[in-house]
């Protein structure tokens, strides 16, 4: 499938826990696209949110402990989770910009390390991926299926470190969804912010957050919200209630990961696809789609 | 006669600071209003993030440091994107929050104080995240020990967090490099 695709896995933290779907279904889906994943051993949290609140140079550090060990592998690093991915791609980029503070950094985690080893999100990796060539992948088609792809901050901002070109509009992730025939709705909160990092701090503002997203996605359409994000994802989904207390509605949808969508449409059995762990499954709206097309035809 | 600013007012030092810790230049700023229209939170904040950078400007420190709004920016990233300045202001707030750990300022609502510190000891003991330990702390530092506790069983069930933490070798490394980074 052109070029080869290898990378060094850091999954994060959530991969390993609230978002085990995220890495089941995500695992699978390389496999299919002849994507290669070399995991990397005995990774330590990259200290998103808490390290650089606490102090911006330490995080450098944890996440520069990560960029070696993918380094020492000799492959592009790729990571699940955008809050690793800026994490990371923060420190790369201060590492370059400020020679003090790569000594420092380099006497800490004793690996000298000069900023410049690559780093993937999910969505950059499948983009290189061609649709048209990986359409036989597809056994179990979504035709008809209106998602509303919710990208959340991190994978587009901010866009010096990420060079994401429509960083305001993205579409990379329903041109990626394409492949499975979904119908990606058009809506405007694509990119607006969940609220993800005070999900358990201050859990009051967050209906506003949650419950605009939705709103604005299922007036639009959508039946499921696809994320990336593993703090999206929960945030979305467990902050249904705070949400509906805001708009007033009782408001109920499935958040998946796309991976998921991807999984599924490509015949993955149950467990790899993970709709279960979803609090809320999208797995009914999936099955009565069949009972749909058999009505239009 | 007209009262005119000194160096002092303007608070130099703590500028300087701020832009050690954060590499921000607040003076860049002129204040057209982007990131607070822009900003999530914003209704929330009890200044807008153009006018946190303002009182910063003018050497209004203690008043910017009282302020909740560094505390609850959620690091979205939408006002660092839209800066004309080129300012990367959550970073900026990140330097702030840094400053506020290092005088131990007392924030009116301490939950994100207290999320940090809670979630550094968590991946300081175990090297990642673990959830049920993260969440039992948070609840206890914030005396509000029942936040969310209804969700737990589900969790649990559908194997989302788990009663134990991640196993592996080297789970002390981050124990290592926080204490190697204070010392350096």
């Amino acid at each position: 499938m052109g070029e080869e695709l290898r990378f060094a896995y850091y999954p994060g933290c959530s991969a390993h826990s609230t978002s085990k779907e995220y890495e089941t279904s995500f695992r699978y889906v390389c496999e299919k696209l002849g994507i290669t994943l070399v995991d990397i051993e005995n990774w330590v949290c990259c200290g998103a949110s808490a390290g650089h609140f606490y102090d911006i140079g330490f995080s450098v550090a944890l996440a520069c402990d990560t960029l070696v060990k993918a380094r020492d592998i000799g492959l592009p690093l790729i990571t699940v989770c955008p809050a690793c991915y800026n994490r990371l791609l923060h420190a790369n980029y201060l590492i370059k910009e400020d020679g003090e503070l790569a000594k420092r950094v380099a006497d800490t985690i004793g690996s000298e390390y000069d900023g410049q080893h690559e780093v993937y999100n999910i969505l950059d990796a499948f983009s290189k991926i061609d649709i048209e060539e990986a359409k036989p992948i597809v056994e179990r088609p979504l035709d008809g299926l209106k998602v509303a792809c919710y990208y959340g901050c991190l994978f587009t901002r901010p866009p010096k470190m990420t060079n994401f070109k429509r960083y305001e509009d993205p579409l990379v992730m329903e041109n990626i969804l394409s492949l499975t025939g979904v119908d990606p709705v058009d809506y405007n909160h694509k990119v607006n912010c969940c609220g993800g990092s005070l999900s358990l701090s201050n859990t009051e503002v967050l209906g506003k957050l949650v419950g605009e997203i939705l709103d604005d996605a299922i007036r639009n359409g959508a039946e499921v919200i696809a994320t990336a994000c593993p703090l999206c994802q929960s945030t979305l989904e467990l902050r249904q209630n705070e949400a509906s207390k805001y708009l007033g509605r009782k408001i109920r949808v499935p958040i998946t990961y796309f991976t998921q969508l991807m999984a599924y449409s490509f015949g993955a059995d149950k467990k790899t696809v993970g709709f279960g762990r979803n609090w809320i499954s999208p797995a009914s709206i999936i099955n009565d789609l069949e009972k749909r097309e058999v009505k239009a035809g | 006669m007209a009262e005119t600013l000194s160096n002092k007012d303007l608070h130099y030092e703590f500028r300087r600071e701020l832009y050690d810790i954060s590499g921000e230049n607040i003076e860049r700023c002129y204040q057209c209003g982007k990131c607070t229209a822009g900003c999530p939170i914003a209704f929330a904040m009890d200044l807008g993030p153009g006018r946190l950078i303002r009182y910063l400007q003018l050497g209004l420190i203690d008043e910017a440091l009282n302020s909740n709004t560094y505390w609850l920016c959620s690091n979205c990233l939408t006002c660092s994107t839209r800066c004309p300045r080129e300012i990367d202001i959550a970073n900026l707030m990140d330097g702030l929050r840094n400053i506020a750990f290092k005088r131990d300022i007392k924030p009116s609502d301490p939950s994100v104080k207290n999320f940090t510190r809670v979630f550094l000891y968590v991946i300081k003991n175990f090297g990642r995240m673990f959830e049920v330990a993260f969440v039992i702390f948070n609840n206890l530092v914030n005396l509000n020990p029942l936040k969310d506790m209804t969700k737990a069983p589900m969790m649990l069930l559908k194997g989302k967090i788990s009663l134990y933490p991640s196993r592996f070798e080297g789970s002390g490394r981050v124990k290592e490099i926080m204490e190697r980074w204070e010392k350096n």
